[in-house]
């Protein structure tokens, strides 16, 4: 998946998104830990993305994104501002919980 | 109670007081109250007809939609069936206005946060130049 694509990933897949810009110093910093949380992660079936929120304005400010870095989960924003790992880690253990209940 | 000159009440609702006594003349405002002098004075329920008036001539709406609107104002629960629908099929706008205007309010918070956190310039304006 190409750096930026806004494309809406299979279904089956977790889809988590970092809205950056490259201006921001906060930006660059949570790139750094987004790369790292996913090279590390041990999930599986998760799309890790990050998106240019300039470039994609209409698909940040449809998921109510109003200041960056931000991070959606299954297409729901869930933080702005870069969470913790262990935050981050809890949100998506919560969303799995939450989609596989519903699933059943 | 209150009440205003004509020409108070133009400049507090920045209209013409000519538009406010055509508005009297075809009937969206009722006969004005009058001083002994024969000078109009404006009571604040005019002033609150008035505002309305231009609201919705703000959302595009014509007089003769706003006339109708005014009689449902006046007296929504005895209003007739097309006055009725028009007042639904005018919310409706208003409602799909107010979307329209709450995501370009989103979308301005957002352009103003990433300038505002960029300390290099802002990047919607480098953006732009790249584009041009």
């Amino acid at each position: 998946m190409a750096l930026g694509s806004a494309t809406p990933v299979n279904s089956q897949l977790l889809d988590i998104v970092l809205f950056s810009t490259s201006a921001c110093d906060n930006c660059r910093r949570a790139s750094r830990t987004f790369a790292q949380l996913r090279s590390e992660s041990a999930f599986d079936n998760i799309v890790w993305r990050e998106v240019d929120v300039v470039a994609e304005i209409d698909y940040a400010v449809s998921l109510g994104v109003l200041a960056t870095p931000a991070i959606a989960i299954g297409g729901k924003l869930v933080f702005t501002g870069m969470p913790t790992q262990q935050r981050l880690y809890e949100a998506i253990q919560d969303h799995l919980t939450s989609k596989g209940s519903s699933d059943e | 109670m209150n009440s205003y000159s004509i020409g108070k009440v133009a400049r507090q609702l920045t209209l013409s007081m000519d538009t406010l006594r055509y508005y009297e003349k075809i009937g969206l405002l009722p006969k004005i109250n009058r001083a002994t002098s024969g000078i109009r004075l404006y009571s604040d329920k005019d002033i609150s007809r008035l505002k309305f008036i231009k609201r919705a001539q703000q959302m595009n709406f014509t007089l003769t939609e706003i006339g109708n609107l005014l009689q449902m104002r006046d007296d929504p629960q005895h209003a007739r069936d097309e006055v009725r629908q028009l007042t639904g099929c005018k919310l409706q706008q208003v409602e799909s206005r107010l979307a329209e205007l709450n995501i370009l309010r989103n979308e301005l918070t957002l352009l103003v946060n990433l300038c505002a956190a960029s300390r290099q310039g802002c990047p919607i304006i480098d953006k732009i130049d790249e584009e041009h």
